[in-house]
């Protein structure tokens, strides 16, 4: 297997990680906003989604997203971190992962800047991942649902932000043995 | 300079928007002092004091979403106890409007146990459904 290869799928494995075990890190922050906010939830999935998106933006092709979305809900219902979705959980990470690969793939036809990528795929993720969630467990409705997504949509929003100055820094060292292996 | 401009313009309507929808939200909710249950039924609306309650030593064994048992033991008072006249069903819904469905088929096992922070907690012995564990609940509702 080539270096480039391997250090992306290395990169995508830990990013899927990441994205999976940060959110319980920052749930007990997360819980702080949402119980003031009289909300059941849908700020700390923003910031797990934050990796896959810096993952899909740095890796090429389609599908990426997608992948670690089917990825990471394997590996929590292998660990019986499946929440209150119970066995529907997969629809909560898959969806957000096929949100992400839909909104890099346009930003890259439409030659938008990783920035705004970013900020674009992190938002309507975390806002497809609210709405996946309410669909499944809270059946929220009316002024308490909206105001459930617009949570989502600002910390997907800020997220994206945070992530969109990382890419940036990581793409040089993501893509080095690319341009060693083109030179060769 | 200016995508920075644009990044800064779109977090900052989203942060108004938020906070004017929390503001909204905190007017029209339902404002039920600590310790008491809004509970509504056939139409009647009326506020319980949970300390009023005539209460039952309770214990039983929840499941959780792992399949993993826990024994849970406490005061309480049976869900179904609250509802005035025949009812089908109660939904019952926390402080963050999390809600649960529970149905008259339930009734011998569901049960609002008394926290030692004053609040009630919904539990339905022997339920597999980690989603009716609600905590903190503020409000039922008997259809």
């Amino acid at each position: 297997m080539k270096h480039t290869r391997l250090r992306r799928l290395i990169f995508l494995a830990l990013c899927c990680d990441l994205g999976l075990f940060t959110k319980r890190l920052i749930a007990p922050a997360a819980n702080i906003l949402t119980d003031s906010l009289h909300i059941p939830g849908g700020i700390s999935t923003s910031f797990s989604l934050m990796f896959l998106v810096i993952a899909a933006v740095l890796a090429p092709g389609f599908g990426c997203g997608t992948l670690m979305g089917a990825v990471q809900s394997v590996i929590a219902l292998s660990l019986g971190m499946v929440g209150s979705m119970g066995a529907l959980s997969p629809i909560g990470y898959i969806v957000p992962g096929l949100v992400i690969d839909c909104v890099v793939f346009f930003s890259r036809k439409a030659r938008l800047s990783d920035e705004i990528t970013m900020l674009a795929a992190n938002m309507l993720s975390a806002a497809s991942a609210g709405l996946a969630a309410n669909g499944i467990v809270f059946h929220l409705s009316g002024l308490v649902l909206l105001l459930y997504m617009a949570a989502a949509l600002t910390s997907g929003a800020i997220c994206g932000a945070l992530g969109g100055s990382l890419v940036p820094r990581l793409r040089p060292i993501l893509c080095a043995g690319l341009q060693k292996e083109e030179k060769k | 300079m200016k995508q920075k401009k644009l990044i800064l313009g779109i977090l900052a309507a989203l942060i108004l928007l938020t906070a004017v929808l929390a503001v909204l939200h905190f007017q029209t909710r339902d404002k039920i002092p600590k310790g008491a249950l809004l509970v509504s039924c056939q139409g009647k609306t009326a506020y319980v004091e949970l300390d009023h309650l005539s209460l039952t030593e309770i214990s039983g064994t929840l499941v959780n979403g792992k399949g993993e048992e826990k024994t849970v033991s406490g005061q309480g008072v049976a869900l179904f106890s609250l509802a005035s006249g025949d009812v089908r069903s109660a939904t019952v819904v926390a402080g963050d409007e999390y809600a649960a469905a529970v149905g008259i088929e339930d009734a011998e096992n569901a049960w609002l146990l008394l926290g030692e922070d004053g609040s009630a907690r919904l539990i339905v012995f022997g339920d597999a459904n980690a989603k009716r564990d609600v905590k903190r609940v503020v409000k039922v509702v008997f259809a």
